[in-house]
């Protein structure tokens, strides 16, 4: 189908973007536009403006930072998958996302803030522990990604806020991103992200995360309580399984019903661990 | 010499592979305008009021069409729309940007009234009406019976009762619909992907009211169609409409979402029965309904429910049968063909018996098929269909061994040490392909080449390459002097289409037969050149030491020195056949998760005469992937007001690469020709027809290896969700 | 607004409104009808060109957003190109077409980054294109049998 009409303005800087979007609360910024155009061509989208952050080049980039990484808002899936340093889960993840074409496109940020609740990305920026750095017309602000996702396609910014940066303070030794799906790369009927920080084959930090499982994207704490500090060895997966399928607020939807992604927050739960940890 | 049997490449490739495929929507006319409908949200509501005031306003709007504009843009017949999608105005534009602006801007006032989703609950007293004239949303029912069905199930060591049903589908031809419509004040020419040009040509002028002989119809190519471009949509009328009203060029094409909402939907059948069988595995009787979830008109759903009751005893020995087929009218769009149009429904049908009385008695899912088929054919069906040849048996032992079933189900019990799921299943098929008359005009150039017309419409089955085989041997000419065009009313007076699996054998017959009559026609010349009985080969005639060849007789006839027809046309009536064969369908479970993905499918076919092995592959590679497909993957999903809760590919799965098997056709080594002149039996069908009832049971064979127990499924499409329950339990 | 494109080598400068998607410009203005509508949901592939060298889905950008870029469709011609054409013909790698310019671009950029792709990466590099006819298998050993 065709799109609305709106204005465009392709942004020379972030300022200016910011300038624009904080003064019109009904543009919207355009990065890969992987999920913007879309809705935009099914009329489910109306922006009075697009502005078009996608030749920031100064957002562009994946770079070592200390012990972590700092992501460019628009650095794409395609570069994330092709990334070949610490924090490993990143193509691990970006892989799993759609197709090469819409991982030619697609950008971490605008996944970040279009905010799916089946989306990929925010499990696994929650498992990193990352914080979401935004520009806004304050200026900087960084959100931990934990109190960024408020709700189905809804987050921490505020208007005219852009995400600038991901960035991850410690890149895990081990971890994972497992996603059941229906089908091929499809959104997740559950999608669960493991950090492990593991000393002598003890667990000494983890984070877990899932996706698809309720509104938004969440921290599988009470699955995290139950390996923290315990021995590495497989009994640990099944408890893992039960806690996650226990603590998450599945909704039902075309794709699956609660009960399914509640199971599946379970099997994708055991499976990143597993991986994580190599068992 | 001979080119039939060969593996040759397809000659239609070239402009699809360099730039120069026209599909409709590459088609521009000077001042063509775009044209779009505006459809109702709700599937089932009184239209009170259609405003185009805006819209009509609007820059670039040239026309609106509403049901005050008359026929044919008799929009909501009745007062009403009866499904999601239903058109209820047409907007003309100069651009399609300005188009769907406009279309936004059409208010339509609708009085909401309860739908009917269900087409079990559709044929309970009080449900809403879908046409109130009939007073019933029971369409139509028809009987098919024969034998004692009551004394045969009385007599039967076991019953079964239950129902089985297969899901409605988005046939999903990679191209939407479309149509271009132009009317020079002579001539109405409209390009359509379409899978039959003659029939909407006559279609068009049937409603506009206009000569046959002044409606052109061009199908250019076409972008897949399966079945959905069988029926001639009221849009393809109302366009031409629009282009005569309008004086313009005008254009529809479809989005996908669109193509959602107005395509007739495949499958959508329900089998309810009861049946007898023996402790020993012999099915005595089967007595059921066939329901057909029509939609809102009854396009095709009867036909596709008497297709699936009459072939519903298969190859098998059961002659005492009763079974109703019935179509319904419930609030969704129309059902129509899809790749196999009522087989693969019977074919599903009567195999997950055959599996049942397996289960239910523990013999081999083989040996109950040995048990119950026909040895051969010809064979009459107790419901009419007379099957044409056929070793059914041996095809059975031949089927079981080239498709390695028992290798398969020794692997799929190998790869449980290896901690895999793997199941197999099998199906025996027999189906019924090709009907009406076809049409072929073959033509003698001046240098002795050939063109051949046809009134088939092929759309990537390749068969104008097979055509081109088929006449090139019957002329005894190298296959580059045959040129095969179709696609056009004006090449060819009449033809019936593509579908049915019939266009090789019906249009290729057709082809064989005119090339035989010209070259009877051209001998008569020669004779008359070369003074004495001539004998033809290789595109010469001789007679004693004298020869012509044909591009001489041509040139003679041209230069008045001999009279002859240069060009022939066979009208041929194709009655039906019936190839048969074994599918066989290799899944991986993962048992956690109730995901499965089909690894194999491996395929017996006696499809007659095999011209082309290389397209015919083709033909099993795609066809078994959709018969698969609508088991593992597409679920059309509606709420209960008929609202569709899958409206486009976001939520409709059409498989990718990474999900489709590999695929070891097989065909007959000795074919049990047709007895049309091509020997063929038709091959489009055939792998959609066998596969699905092989991944069904595939599927039941790997749950019952997951969950330690035998299951019974009864439906496609098979959802992980639903495995997931079978093994693990839950609501 | 005015943008300024190469597509298969050659320079186009064109007016267009923000809003005109990518694969309308390249088919409706410039006429390079190769690239194919086939969904609005970015879901079919049919519509994959090369945007600087990545495949992209020229339905799911708009127009303005290639301003200054270089665009390659299934009818550039060069020895990969070539190869991968001639393959999809022997191998019947295609049926009724739509599909085919996608699947072309999709194979042309796996090639092009992986000259050896196993099958699992050319099932996986053709993914973002759907094929309703083929099954596919003749698909991924066409373009196997296109590499060097």
């Amino acid at each position: 189908m065709i799109p609305p009409q709106f204005d465009y303005i392709r942004a020379s800087s972030i300022d200016e973007a910011v300038d624009i979007l904080s003064e019109d609360p009904n543009a919207k910024a355009l990065a890969g536009g992987q999920s913007l155009i879309p809705l935009l061509k099914l009329r489910a989208a109306a922006p009075s403006k697009l502005v078009d952050i996608g030749r920031l080049k100064e957002l562009r980039y994946v770079r070592q930072a200390g012990d972590g990484l700092a992501v460019g808002a628009l650095a794409t899936h395609a570069e994330l998958e092709r990334w070949a340093g610490p924090c490993g889960v990143l193509p691990e993840a970006a892989r799993q996302i759609g197709d090469p074409q819409i991982r030619s496109m697609g950008t971490i940020g605008g996944s970040l803030a279009h905010a799916d609740p089946a989306a990929d990305w925010p499990a696994v920026v929650l498992a990193l522990g990352a914080v979401v750095k935004a520009r806004g017309p304050s200026g900087l602000r960084e959100v931990p990604a934990e109190e960024f996702f408020q709700g189905p396609y809804s987050t921490a910014l505020q208007q005219g806020e852009l995400i600038v940066e991901v960035s991850i303070p410690r890149c895990p030794p081990r971890a994972s991103y497992v996603k059941i799906a229906k089908t091929h790369n499809d959104f997740a009927i559950a999608g669960v992200a493991a950090a492990v920080w593991a000393k002598d084959g003890v667990v000494e930090e983890v984070r877990l995360a899932a996706t698809g499982v309720g509104l938004k994207p969440v921290r599988l704490r009470k699955a995290e309580e139950a390996i923290r500090g315990r021995k590495i060895a497989g009994d640990l997966l099944a408890e893992v399984a039960e806690a996650a399928s226990r603590e998450v607020e599945p909704v039902s939807d075309v794709r699956a019903s609660a009960e399914y992604r509640r199971a599946m927050a379970g099997v994708a739960a055991r499976r990143a661990l597993r991986r994580a940890l190599g068992l | 010499m001979r080119h039939v049997g060969r593996p040759l490449a397809r000659l239609e490739d070239y402009h699809l592979l360099y730039g120069q495929a026209r599909y409709v929507d590459d088609i521009e006319l000077p001042g063509m305008l775009h044209a779009g409908f505006v459809r109702s949200p709700y599937a089932h509501a009184r239209v009170r009021r259609v405003d185009a005031s805006e819209a009509s306003s609007m820059p670039g709007v040239v026309a609106v069409f509403t049901p005050q504009s008359g026929k044919p843009f008799d929009f909501a017949p009745g007062g009403k729309v009866r499904y999601q999608g239903e058109a209820v105005a047409m907007v003309v534009a100069a651009d399609r940007y300005a188009l769907y602006d406009a279309l936004e801007r059409v208010y339509v006032d609708y009085e909401p009234l309860p739908a009917v989703v269900d087409p079990i609950k559709a044929m309970e007293p009080g449900a809403p009406l879908v046409d109130e004239s009939l007073g019933t949303n029971v369409s139509h029912r028809e009987k098919y019976a024969s034998g004692d069905v009551e004394r045969a199930l009385a007599s039967s060591d076991r019953l079964v009762e239950e129902e089985l049903s297969t899901g409605r589908v988005v046939p999903s031809a990679m191209e939407p619909h479309g149509v271009v419509a132009a009317h020079d004040g002579r001539t109405l020419l409209i390009y359509d992907s379409t899978q039959k040009p003659h029939v909407v040509r006559r279609e068009v002028a049937r409603s506009l009211d206009v000569p046959l002989a002044a409606v052109r119809v061009v199908q250019p190519d076409v972008g897949g169609a399966f079945g959905s471009k069988i029926q001639v949509y009221p849009e393809e009328v109302r366009v031409a409409a629009a282009a005569m009203a309008l004086r313009r060029p005008v254009k529809w094409i479809a989005t996908r979402s669109e193509d959602f909402k107005v395509t007739t939907y495949g499958r959508g059948l329900v089998l309810r029965y009861k049946a007898g069988f023996t402790r020993d595995g012999v099915l005595k009787a089967v007595k059921g309904e066939v329901i057909a979830d029509a939609g809102a008109y009854d396009w095709f759903g009867f036909d596709l429910a008497s297709t699936a009751a009459t072939m519903l005893p298969g190859a098998y020995k059961v002659v005492d049968l009763d079974v109703d087929a019935v179509s319904v009218l419930t609030n969704k769009p129309p059902l129509g063909p899809y790749r196999g149009a009522g087989r693969p429904e019977a074919t599903l049908f009567i195999e997950r018996i055959m599996d049942l009385i397996a289960d239910e008695t523990g013999l081999d899912p083989v040996e109950v098929r040995r048990r119950n088929l026909v040895p051969a054919g010809p064979y009459d069906n107790p419901l009419g269909l007379h099957y044409d040849s056929g070793e059914y048996l041996a095809g059975l032992e031949r089927g079981v061994a080239a498709t390695g079933y028992y290798d398969l189900v020794r692997r799929a019990e190998a790869a449980r040490a290896e901690g895999r799921v793997l199941g197999v299943g099998m199906s025996f098929y027999i189906e019924i392909t090709t009907y009406g008359h076809e049409v072929a005009i073959v033509r003698a150039e001046r240098d002795g080449s050939f063109t051949v017309a046809v009134g088939i419409a092929p759309h990537g089955q390749g068969d104008a390459t097979g055509i081109a085989q088929l006449v090139a041997d019957e002329l005894q000419i190298p296959i580059e002097r045959v040129r095969v065009v179709w696609g056009d009313t004006d090449v060819v007076p009449d033809g019936v289409g593509t579908d049915g699996s019939r266009s090789l054998t019906a249009g290729g017959s057709a082809a064989v037969l005119a090339a035989r009559r010209l070259l009877d026609e051209l001998r008569k010349a020669a004779e008359e050149l070369l003074g004495g009985p001539a004998t033809y080969s290789e595109g010469v005639f001789r007679s004693g030491d004298k020869s012509a060849t044909v591009g001489e007789i041509v040139e003679a006839v041209y230069r008045g020195k001999v009279k002859a027809q240069l060009e022939a046309m066979e009208v041929y009536r194709a009655r039906p056949t019936f190839p048969y064969g074994v599918g066989v369908v290799e899944v991986e479970l993962d048992p956690e998760t109730g995901i499965a993905r089909p690894l194999l499918y491996r395929s017996y076919d006696d499809i007659g005469v095999v011209v082309n092995p290389l397209l015919a592959e083709g033909q099993i590679h795609g066809g078994a992937l959709q018969g698969i497909s609508q088991v593992l993957y597409e679920q059309v999903v509606y709420d209960q007001d008929g609202s569709l809760a899958t409206p486009n590919f976001a939520f409709y799965h059409v498989p990718k690469a990474v999900e489709a098997p590999r695929y070891e056709p097989h065909f007959a080594e000795t074919p049990h020709r047709s007895d049309h002149p091509t020997g063929t039996k038709g091959v489009g069908e055939a792998p959609t027809v066998a596969s699905a009832a092989a991944t069904i049971r595939a599927l039941e064979d790997a749950i019952r290896r997951a969950a330690g127990r035998r299951v019974r499924l009864r439906s496609t499409p098979v959802t992980p969700e639903e495995i997931y329950r079978l093994i693990h339990g839950g609501a | 607004m005015r943008i300024k494109v190469k597509v298969n080598g050659v320079w186009y400068e064109r007016d267009v409104e923000p809003r005109r998607l990518l694969v309308h410009f390249l088919r409706d203005d410039l006429g390079i009808k190769s690239v194919r509508v086939g969904c609005d949901t970015g879901h079919c592939g049919a519509c994959t060109v090369l945007l600087d060298g990545r495949p992209v889905k020229s339905c799911n950008l708009l127009a303005v957003q290639v301003d200054g870029s270089e665009i390659i469709t299934a009818d550039h011609s060069d020895d990969l190109m070539e190869r991968l054409k001639r393959a999809f013909h022997e191998r019947h790698a295609l049926q009724c077409g739509y599909c085919t310019s996608g699947m072309l671009m999709a194979s042309y950029a796996l090639l092009r980054e992986r000259p050896r792709p196993t099958e699992e990466e050319i099932r996986e590099g053709i993914s973002g294109v759907l094929c309703r006819c083929t099954g596919y298998q003749n698909i991924v050993e066409a373009v196997r049998s296109a590499g060097p």
